[in-house]
């Protein structure tokens, strides 16, 4: 089981979303992907935030990836990108244990003023390290039991999430975030599939 | 109609491999037109990339040569050993499934133009991006045949370190401790094999079959459920260690943190079935020889499945093995 | 559980005409990469053709002389065939020529006795069967081996006792079959070693009632069939299941409903053919199968196919050749 990504974002007042911080974990990945792979991390976490409901959670099934993602009451937000072998209920606490954490690092009247992705959160780094063997991790059963108030809604695909005539192709074709190469390898990815 | 950039393009292969032999992965880059003035090779840090029209180009141009040669067509009626050699490299490095070209570098190696860790270290190359490529592990189950047999017929009648099946029933010194430290890092390059080079051979076999349980852990770990690479390994135990009680038992101990990180992989678990028959198998000598009693271990792998169970919840994988287990218990 | 949803405007009825046209005008694009790509299945990829074009009862569009002539120039001194011209002789491509020379009742074309002394200098002492003069060992090559002459009518020329054997060596505590002693069971190695038994008439030595269960539990909610635990469906192990459930006996264990909605939505309504999933690329492997399985599944507008051999249950009978069912 692998843990691929933590980051903290907000959902801004225009429904954006925007990274506060944020660590991957790319080693598994072929070296020439990784860059790649990084920038579609960054850009589904992005889009799962802007089109989750403010105070509610879910987790969504792309390929062998599952994305899960908490939208805070006050948006602040989190998206962990894990496989299909890594507990749901580890990846949520770990959102909610580190959105709850993240105003220490950077106080809420910052959050729309900070440069995208730049608020100094070294511990994420530790966390995606300690994390990947959810058992020793934290106790897991503790855990069970913290999450219970709010219920986690399952999506098949990322287009499942979309909004109405929405496509996942036409987003990353529109997308700033992702380099030419990327969207290359998005469409000869798919192609060939 | 033919593409007058292959030649150019396989060059630049040569000499990407030339420059740094040391290539460890290679990757398609996703780029279907040639840019002006650009290589399409990247080599950086022992990785190589190709853009994807050139890899087009050049396996067309590398197959249909190679292929020619092999048919005898007369416009290839002969190429020197080192271009067959280059030519079925290209080939392999993106159509790794093409079994004349694994063929065609076993008669290299029979003929003494290339060597059997040569060969073995490019396919662990090949794997890295095709980790279940069937072909790939034949064509590697044949060099370690060689190397066994190699080992054999240049040791009969003295003491030999090496295992075979046919060997006899002593327990084979494989030190797997050494499986932790990073033997793959240095394979005794370029020892070419005969009579003269016996304690070589079986030295050879020894570090090259170390590395080998590590080139199938790794095709394991990127591609899930990979049925190739387990069954590889099974073929390794069985024929390069003799199926020896240590190397089973430290094996058992070894992927258990492996499974229990790859809880829904059914080959990593049916691996682990494969170790506790053979043990079931060799139950008395393992009381003797080692005080451990086969009903212990079934037992211990039963809490460890239960424990996994209750930890993360529908896995079917992890339900096939407590199935197991309990036909395991009922043979007692 | 890994698994598919199947879209809900995935094609719902069979499109048979589609899928023989996108087979007819498959080897029309032979300077393709993808050719080059595929060369290596060349033999394989014809037997899927032509026996999709058969199921589809439309053989006759296809080039008889031109596939005939393909054939022979395969065969090599060993007696043997290649996948393709210029590559070494397999068992594997072997048995698909014999497939195709039966399809089309041409195996005087070609040097039967050579094939027939080259399959049986492939088995060993244990009753496995090496895949071609390299000696790669694999349950599929006994089934090849054995398929081959029974198609040749000379399976007595084998050590029949000892292969099977061998395969039974290969059944493992659940009741299904791995490619060698020890290794993991999987359908595609399953129906190799069900269809040897049948071939051999030795099904006796089968537990029909415990791995037609293993084969039912392949059968996922989205009704399509993987072929091992957590692994998701795929339209070939409909084929490599199905006939295997059918030769024991238990074909009506599965949900035959749900796998044929599953099937069907693995076409594509635009280019004909089937792919592994909804919505992936078809290919002809994938095409054969899903026509297969369907016509095993009872679709009255596919020709009946032989559960063993995969091959229209006409030209079996025409050919004479006996298989066991339980
Ligand atoms: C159809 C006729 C008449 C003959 C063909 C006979 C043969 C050779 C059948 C092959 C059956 C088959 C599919 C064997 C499986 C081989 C195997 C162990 C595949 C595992 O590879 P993966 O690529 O991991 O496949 P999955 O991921 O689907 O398990």
């Amino acid at each position: 089981m692998k843990l691929y990504s933590i980051a903290v974002l907000l959902k801004t007042p225009e429904g954006k979303g925007k990274i506060l911080a944020s660590k991957n974990e790319l080693a598994s990945f072929g070296y020439f992907q990784r860059a790649t792979v990084n920038e579609f991390m960054t850009f589904t976490s992005k889009i799962l935030v802007e089109r989750t409901a403010t105070s509610s959670r879910a987790s969504v099934k792309e390929q062998e990836y599952i994305c899960h993602v908490f939208v805070r009451s006050d948006n602040l937000s989190g998206v962990v990108i894990a496989d299909h072998e890594y507990p749901q209920r580890v990846a949520h606490t770990l959102i909610s244990k580190v959105v709850e954490e993240f105003p220490e690092k950077c106080p809420k009247p910052q959050w729309s003023s900070v440069v995208e992705n730049a608020v100094q959160y070294p511990e994420l780094t530790d966390y995606l390290r300690k994390y990947q063997n959810p058992k020793e991790a934290d106790a897991m059963t503790k855990i069970q039991s913290e999450l219970d108030e709010t219920k986690i809604i399952l999506h098949n695909t990322i287009e499942a999430v979309l909004e109405r005539g929405e496509k996942l192709d036409d987003l990353v074709e529109k997308s700033e975030g992702l380099s030419l190469q990327s969207k290359t390898f998005y469409k000869t990815a798919k192609k060939t599939n | 109609m033919a593409d007058s950039r292959g030649p150019r393009l396989l060059m630049d292969l040569n000499n990407a491999f030339k420059r740094d032999p040391l290539i460890d992965e290679y990757d398609i880059l996703p780029v279907v037109e040639p840019k002006h003035n650009r290589s399409p090779f990247i080599l950086e840090n022992h990785k190589l990339g190709v853009e994807a029209w050139a890899v087009k180009v050049l396996l067309k141009y590398s197959a249909n040569r190679l292929i020619g040669w092999r048919s005898r067509s007369p416009t290839e009626k002969f190429i020197d050993p080192q271009d067959i050699c280059n030519l079925s490299r290209a080939v392999l490095l993106f159509n790794p499934d093409n079994y004349t070209a694994w063929n065609i570098r076993k008669e290299l190696i029979d003929s003494g133009a290339l060597t059997l860790s040569d060969d073995l270290a490019f396919g662990a190359l090949v794997l890295s991006k095709h980790p279940k490529s069937p072909e790939t592990f034949i064509h590697r189950r044949w060099l370690f045949q060689q190397l066994l047999d190699h080992c054999l017929s240049s040791s009969s009648g003295s003491n030999s370190s090496c295992s075979a099946p046919a060997a006899s029933n002593e327990e084979v010194l494989v030190n797997m401790e050494g499986i932790d430290v990073d033997v793959g890092a240095h394979p005794e390059v370029g020892i070419r094999l005969n009579g003269a080079f016996a304690l070589e051979s079986s030295r050879l076999l020894k570090s090259q079959t170390i590395c080998e349980l590590q080139v199938c852990t790794q095709a394991a770990e990127k591609y899930p459920c990979n049925y190739h690479a387990w069954s590889h390994r099974i073929w390794i135990i069985k024929h390069c260690l003799n199926c020896s009680l240590q190397v089973l038992v430290s094996e058992l101990e070894t992927t258990r943190s492996w499974t229990s990180n790859h809880v829904s992989d059914h080959s990593g678990f049916h691996f682990r079935q494969f170790l506790l028959r053979e043990l079931h198998n060799k139950r008395s000598r393992l009381q003797s020889s080692s005080s451990k009693d086969f009903t212990s271990l079934l037992q211990a792998e039963m809490d460890f499945i239960i424990d996994l169970i209750y930890s993360y919840p529908n896995h079917e994988a992890m339900w096939y093995h407590r199935r197991f287990i309990f036909h395991e218990l009922l043979k007692l | 559980v890994k698994d598919i949803v199947i879209p809900s405007n995935a094609p719902k009825s069979l499109m048979l005409q589609k899928h023989a046209d996108y087979i007819a005008a498959y080897g029309d694009k032979k300077d393709d990469y993808e050719y080059v790509m595929t060369e290596f299945l060349r033999m394989n990829g014809m037997y899927w053709g032509l026996t999709s074009m058969a199921l589809a009862g439309q053989l006759d569009r296809m080039d008889k002389s031109e596939v005939i002539e393909f054939v022979q120039s395969c065969q090599h001194e060993c007696g043997g065939f290649s996948c393709s011209i210029g590559h070494d002789p397999h068992l594997l491509s072997t048995l698909s020529a014999v497939q195709i020379l039966t399809l089309y009742d041409a195996l005087d074309k070609v040097d039967t006795e050579a094939v027939v002394k080259w399959v049986k200098s492939l088995q060993q002492a244990d009753g496995s069967f090496y895949g071609d003069k390299w000696g790669e060992v694999d349950t599929r090559f006994s089934f090849c081996a054995v398929a081959c002459l029974a198609l040749l009518h000379r399976l007595e020329e084998l050590d029949v006792d000892k292969a099977v054997e061998f395969v039974v060596s290969c059944m493992n505590f659940d009741g299904a079959f791995g490619c060698r002693p020890g290794s993991e069971s999987h359908s595609g190695q399953v129906y190799c070693c069900v269809g040897m038994l049948s071939v051999t008439g030795h099904l006796h030595h089968i537990n029909a009632d415990q791995l037609g269960w293993w084969l039912c539990e392949r059968q996922l909610a989205s009704g399509g069939l993987n072929g091992r635990p957590e692994k998701l469906p795929d339209v070939c192990y409909s084929w490599w299941v199905l006939a295997s459930l059918k030769i024991i006996d238990r074909l009506h264990w599965v949900d035959k409903d749900k796998l044929v909605q599953f099937i069907l939505a693995c076409q594509d309504d635009e280019t004909g053919g089937f792919a592994d999933r909804p919505g992936d690329m078809v290919d002809p492997f994938h095409t054969l199968f899903g026509l297969a399985a369907l016509s095993l599944l009872g679709d009255a507008t596919i020709k009946p196919v032989n559960p063993v051999l995969c091959m229209p249950e006409e030209v079996i009978r025409k050919a004479g050749i006996k298989l066991q069912l339980l």
